[in-house]
C-alpha cells in the first residue's frame, strides 16, 4: 500500500532519522528494507479469510489445505520480495550537468553480488518512477535517476527509493537511500540572444598569438581541438593525429564578458553568455569568459565549454539546500 | 503500456489458468454455462489478436444481467453451491471482457483459486486433488507472468512458482495439522442438487437393480470386534411405509412415537465412513443403539436421519445389537398405516394372499407359505428384470416372474398387508466386501438391497428377506454368486484376476486412509496427534502453542533455505586467495585501498615492509596471471595457494 499525505511524510522522516545519511556505496542490508502488502495483497488476504471461513464452516479439510497453502505461498512471496532487494549494492556513478529546465541525471550503479537474478526493480525519486530493471546474478546495471531543474545552480538528490513488487505483486519491498548527491545546473542558453560583440583585438589581456591566417606548424592532437584543424593528409601518411597551427594577429579572440551581455537581469544575462559559449563551441571557435572576479583565458573545445558554463552556473548561486 | 504481443501473452496465461480451474466443474455445471464461458474466452483471445474493440459498459451490464437471470432460471438460486459456482465462472468470463490492466488479470487468477476451493466443496476424493493441484500451480505460474511490471528477462514461470509452492508446503502442513478446527458451522451447509446414485426415499420396480452393476463405494465400515456373519449384515436405510400400487415411498407421516426396543445379546461396535449421498440418511446395522446424536436422530421406524443432506464424507461411530426385539406393542395408528393398500390396485395379488392366508391357518405359517411359493415356483432372481405394468405386483407375480430383491420385497410386503399382517419395505445395504489389506468392510452400491419387516405379535417387528428364499447365496456370498456368466461379463463385476482384485483392494484402502486421515481429519485426530507429541490431555491452548512453535520452526527453516539460495557468489579461487593475502596484511596495518591496483599495492607493501616485498610481489604477479592471462595452468593456482598459505606477515 502506498502511504499518503501526512502519514507518508512522517514515515519518510522516521526512516531518514533511523538510517542517517548514506555513505557511498550502500549495501541493502536487512535493516533498511521495508515490506508492506500492496492493495492486491490486501485483497488476496481478504480472499484467504473468506476461504478460511468457508472451509471451517463446511469442515472441508481440503479447502482448508488449499487456504493454508495459498497463505503460506503469500508468506513465501513476502520473503522472496524482501530477498529480491537484499544485498544489492548501490554506488554512485556519474552525473551529467543539464541546462536549467532539463532533468539532472544522477547515474546509479546497482550491483547484484548474489547468485540469483533480481527482477523488476524500480528506482524512483519524489517525482519520477523509472521503468523496472532486472539484474542477472553477479551483474550490474546503471539506473538513471532524473531530477527536474528549474534554474541554474546546484540541484540535489536527497532521497530515492528502490522498490520491487516481485514476484506476485502482493507485497512491496523498498529501500530508501539518502545519498546527498549534488549536480550543477547550467543556465539555460537564451533563445534569442544578440550576437556577441566583436572581439576588441589584440589589446585585451590573455589573447594569444594563435590565429587562423598563416600556417605555423604541426602539433599533437588534444581532445577538444577543432576537427577542421586536423591535418588529415599527415594522418593518412603517418597515422598520427596532428593539428595544424596557424599564427598571425589577424583574428581577434573573443572573451565573453558579463558586461557585454545586454539583458534585463542577471539571470538573463547569464543565459545570453551561455548561448554565446554554446554557439562558439559548436563552431569550434576559441573563446574565453570574464565574470566579476573571474577570468577564464581563451581556449577551444569541450573542456573550455564545461569550465565556462560551470562558472556561469556557480556565479552568485545559492547553495542546494536553500534552493 | 505493454506492447500488444506481451498483452496477448499475458491474456493467454490468464485464460489458460481460468479454463483449467473450470475443468473440475464441467461435470456439474450446466452445459450452457460452460459453453458461454469458453466462448467468451475464445472471443476475448481473438479480439486481442485482431484488435477488436471490447464491449462497452452498457453491453457488459446487459450480459451480466442476462447471465444472472440465466443462473436463477437454471438453478433457481444464486446462493447455493451449484448456482454460486456457475455465477462465479460466468462473472470471471465477464471480467475477461474488460481486462486490460495487470490488476484485472490478477483478480481473475484470484477467482481461479476460488473455483479450486469450490471444487473441493463438491468432492474431496483423491481424483479431485490430482485435478486441482496442477491447476493451483498453473494459477501461480500465471500470476507470476501477469504480475510482472517490466518486460525484461523473467524467471521461468512454472519453475519459479513451483519452487515457491514447495517452500510454502511445510508451512501449510503445520497449519493444516494444528490449526484449531471448530465443531459445527457458522452458517448452513452448502446445498447442492447433485444427482448421486444410491438409495433414495422411494423405490419403484427396477430402482435397486439399476444399482446392481454400480461398483461405487457407498460406505466403509471398520469393526472394533469380529466381523458379523453376512446374515446379520443388514444396513438399515430408508424405511418405506406407503405403497401406491407401483412405488413404495417413505411417506410424510413422521410423527409417531417410536416403539420400544429391547436389545439382546452382544453389541457390535463399528465406525462408518459414509461417502456423500445427497440424502438425509445414515446407515447402521440393525438394530442400532448408539450413534452421534449431534449428527442424526432416530425416527419412529428406526432410521437414522440427518438434519441436512450428506454432501461430504461423513464419519460416525455406532453400536448395534444383531439380536433385538422391537415394538412389542403396535399402536392402532401404526397398524393402520402398515396395512394400507392402494385402493383398486393389484387385485389378483390381494385375492391370492387372502386365499393363501385362509389355507395357512396362522400368520407365521402364512409367511412361510409365501416364501415357499417364491422358492418352489418358477421365480427367477435376475439383474435385468423386465419392466412392469402399472399394477406392478400383479404383473410380477403372474406374468414376468423375474425380479431383483426390490420386486420380491415389494410383492412379499404387499401380500402380508393384504392378509392383514402389518408390514413394510426396508431399503439399505446387505453384506459387503471384506478388504483384507485395510481390514474393513466395503459396501458398494451393488450391495443395495431391499427386504421386508413384518410385525408379529410374538416377536414384534421381524425382518424377513424374501430374496433369501429365492437366492440364498445372494445373502451369504454376495451378488456375484447368484448370477450367470453372461451377466457377470456384461456387468464387469467379474474379478477372475486375483491381481486385479488385489489392486482394487489396495486402491480402495488408499481411498479409505485418505478419508480417515485427510478428509476426516478433525479435532479428535488433532488431539491424538498432540498426545503423540507428549501433550497429555490436550486442550485449545496446547493446540495454539504447538501451532505457534511449529510455525516458528518452519519459518526459521524457510528463512535458512532462502538465505542459502540467496547466498553471495563465491569468488574464483585466485581472487579468494588474493583476498586472504590482503586480509593478512590488513591485520598488520597495511590495508589495501579500494582504488588501489594490485601492483601499486605490492609496491606499497615493499616500501612499508621490505621483508615482505618479494613474497607480496610473487603473490601479486601470480594472481594477475591467473586473473588476466589467457594461458595459465592449474599449477599456477596450486603455487598461489601455497604462497598465500606460507605468507605470515
Amino acid at each position: 500500500m502506498r502511504l499518503s499525505g501526512f502519514f507518508r511524510r512522517r514515515v519518510q522522516y522516521w526512516i531518514r532519522r533511523r538510517q542517517g545519511a548514506d555513505r557511498d556505496p550502500v549495501t541493502f542490508r536487512r535493516g533498511r528494507i521495508y515490506v508492506l502488502p500492496t492493495k492486491l495483497g490486501v485483497v488476496f488476504g481478504l480472499m484467504l479469510f473468506g476461504m478460511l471461513l468457508g472451509s471451517l464452516n463446511y469442515a472441508n479439510n481440503l479447502g482448508l489445505g488449499l487456504t493454508f497453502l495459498l497463505a503460506s505461498l503469500a508468506f513465501v512471496t513476502m520473503q522472496a520480495c524482501h530477498r529480491n532487494l537484499e544485498a544489492l549494492i548501490a554506488s554512485e556513478a556519474g552525473t551529467e550537468p543539464p541546462f536549467a529546465g532539463q532533468d539532472a541525471v544522477f547515474e546509479l550503479a546497482l550491483a547484484n553480488p548474489g547468485r540469483l537474478a533480481r527482477y523488476d526493480l524500480e528506482a524512483s525519486t519524489a517525482a519520477t518512477i523509472n521503468d523496472p530493471v532486472s539484474i542477472p546474478a553477479g551483474g550490474e546495471t546503471i539506473v538513471k535517476l532524473r531530477v527536474a531543474t528549474r534554474r541554474r545552480g546546484w540541484v540535489a538528490l536527497d532521497r530515492f527509493e528502490i522498490t520491487t513488487r516481485f514476484p506476485y505483486g502482493l507485497f512491496r519491498a523498498w529501500a530508501v537511500l539518502h545519498p546527498g548527491r549534488r549536480c550543477l545546473v547550467y543556465p539555460r542558453p537564451a533563445d534569442a540572444a544578440p550576437p556577441p560583440p566583436p572581439a576588441p583585438g589584440l589589446g585585451s589581456a590573455g589573447a594569444t598569438q594563435r590565429g587562423d591566417d598563416d600556417f605555423a606548424g604541426l602539433r599533437d592532437y588534444h581532445p577538444g581541438d577543432p576537427p577542421r584543424h586536423i591535418a588529415w593528409k599527415a594522418y593518412a601518411k603517418g597515422g598520427e593525429l596532428l593539428i595544424k597551427e596557424f599564427s598571425g594577429a589577424a583574428e581577434p579572440v573573443p572573451i565573453f564578458d558579463l558586461e557585454q551581455a545586454q539583458a534585463a537581469d542577471l539571470e538573463s544575462r547569464l543565459s545570453v553568455l551561455a548561448r554565446w559559449i554554446v554557439d562558439a563551441e559548436a563552431r569550434s571557435e576559441t573563446f574565453g569568459l570574464r565574470l566579476p572576479g573571474l577570468e577564464i583565458p581563451p581556449q577551444p573545445g569541450e573542456q573550455q565549454r564545461r569550465r565556462c558554463l560551470a562558472a556561469l552556473a556557480e556565479f552568485q548561486a545559492v547553495a542546494p539546500d536553500d534552493a | 503500456m505493454l506492447e500488444p504481443r506481451e498483452q496477448f501473452r499475458r491474456l493467454s496465461w490468464t485464460i489458460a489458468a481460468l479454463v483449467a480451474a473450470l475443468v473440475p466443474h464441467v461435470a456439474h455445471l450446466r452445459i450452457w454455462v460452460t459453453g458461454l464461458v469458453l466462448a467468451i474466452c475464445a472471443w476475448r483471445l481473438l479480439a486481442e489478436r485482431r484488435g477488436w474493440r471490447l464491449p462497452g459498459a452498457v453491453l457488459r451490464t446487459v450480459i451480466a444481467l442476462g447471465a444472472t437471470a440465466g443462473v436463477i432460471a437454471s438453478y433457481s438460486t444464486i446462493t447455493g453451491l451449484d448456482g454460486g459456482t456457475a455465477l462465479l465462472a460466468l462473472m470471471a468470463a465477464l471480467k475477461l471482457l474488460e481486462t486490460r490492466a495487470p490488476r484485472d488479470h490478477v483478480v481473475l487468477i484470484f477467482i481461479g483459486w476460488f473455483l479450486c476451493l469450490s471444487a473441493f466443496l463438491y468432492a474431496q476424493d483423491i481424483l479431485t486433488v490430482v485435478c486441482v493441484v496442477p491447476t493451483v500451480w498453473l494459477l501461480a505460474a500465471a500470476l507470476l507472468e501477469v504480475a510482472r511490471r517490466g518486460q525484461g528477462p523473467a524467471p521461468a514461470p512454472f519453475r519459479a512458482s513451483g519452487a515457491m509452492l514447495l517452500k510454502a508446503l511445510p508451512l501449510a502442513l503445520v497449519l493444516f495439522l494444528f490449526f484449531p478446527r471448530i465443531a459445527g458451522s457458522f452458517w448452513g451447509a452448502p446445498s447442492s442438487e447433485r444427482a448421486l446414485t444410491g438409495l433414495t426415499d422411494e423405490m419403484s420396480p427396477g430402482d435397486i437393480s439399476d444399482l446392481a452393476l454400480n461398483d461405487t463405494v457407498a460406505f466403509r465400515v471398520r469393526f472394533k470386534g469380529p466381523l458379523p456373519p453376512p446374515s446379520q449384515r443388514y444396513w438399515r436405510g430408508p424405511v418405506l411405509n406407503e405403497f401406491d400400487g407401483y412405488t413404495w415411498s417413505r411417506g410424510d407421516n413422521q410423527f409417531y412415537s417410536r416403539p420400544r426396543v429391547s436389545y439382546l445379546g452382544l453389541p457390535v461396535d463399528y465406525t462408518v465412513t459414509l461417502e456423500p449421498t445427497g440424502q438425509r440418511m445414515l446407515f447402521a446395522l440393525d438394530m442400532v443403539e448408539q450413534w452421534p446424536a449431534v449428527m442424526a436422530q432416530q425416527t419412529w421406524d428406526y432410521q437414522l436421519r440427518t438434519r441436512s443432506p450428506v454432501n461430504s464424507v461423513l464419519q460416525y461411530d455406532a453400536r448395534s445389537y444383531p439380536r433385538y426385539q422391537a415394538g412389542a406393542q403396535l399402536s392402532p395408528a401404526l397398524r393402520h398405516l402398515h396395512l394400507q393398500l392402494a385402493a383398486g390396485r393389484n387385485p389378483r395379488t390381494i385375492q391370492l394372499a387372502r386365499s393363501m392366508r385362509a389355507a395357512a391357518g396362522s400368520d407365521r405359517e402364512f409367511t412361510r407359505s409365501v416364501l415357499a411359493m417364491f422358492r418352489d415356483q418358477e421365480f427367477y432372481y435376475t439383474l435385468t428384470p423386465p419392466g412392469l405394468e402399472r399394477d406392478s405386483v400383479d404383473d410380477f407375480l403372474f406374468n414376468t416372474r423375474q425380479g431383483f430383491c426390490g420386486h420380491f420385497a415389494s410383492a412379499f410386503t404387499m401380500m402380508m398387508r393384504a392378509a392383514g399382517i402389518p408390514a413394510r419395505v426396508v431399503g439399505g445395504y446387505q453384506g459387503g466386501d471384506w478388504n483384507p489389506i485395510g481390514g474393513y468392510l466395503i459396501l458398494r452400491q451393488s450391495h443395495a438391497h431391499a427386504w421386508s419387516e413384518v410385525w408379529l405379535p410374538e416377536s414384534g417387528w421381524t425382518r424377513i428377506d424374501p430374496t433369501a428364499a429365492v437366492a440364498p447365496e445372494r445373502i451369504e456370498r454376495g451378488l456375484e454368486a447368484t448370477l450367470s456368466g453372461d451377466e457377470l461379463l456384461e456387468g464387469g463385476l467379474g474379478r477372475d484376476s486375483l491381481l486385479l482384485w488385489r489392486a482394487g483392494m489396495v486402491w480402495d484402502n488408499v481411498n479409505a486412509r485418505w478419508n480417515d486421515w485427510v478428509v476426516q481429519f478433525n479435532r479428535l485426530q488433532q488431539e491424538q496427534l498432540l498426545r503423540k507429541f507428549g501433550v497429555d490431555d490436550p486442550d485449545w491452548q496446547d493446540l495454539a502453542l504447538v501451532l505457534g512453535v511449529g510455525l516458528a520452526v518452519m519459518l526459521a527453516l524457510l528463512s535458512g533455505w532462502l538465505a542459502w539460495e540467496f547466498r553471495p557468489r563465491r569468488a574464483d579461487p585466485a581472487t579468494e586467495n588474493y583476498r586472504r593475502f590482503a586480509r593478512r596484511l590488513a591485520r598488520r596495518g597495511v590495508e589495501r585501498a579500494p582504488h588501489e591496483a594490485p601492483r601499486d599495492f605490492a609496491m606499497r607493501v615493499r616500501r612499508l615492509r621490505p621483508d615482505l616485498g618479494s613474497a607480496a610481489s610473487a603473490i601479486t604477479e601470480l594472481y594477475l596471471k591467473l586473473r588476466y592471462m589467457p594461458a595459465h595452468s592449474s599449477r599456477d593456482l596450486i603455487l598461489l595457494r601455497g604462497l598465500v598459505r606460507r605468507f605470515h606477515p
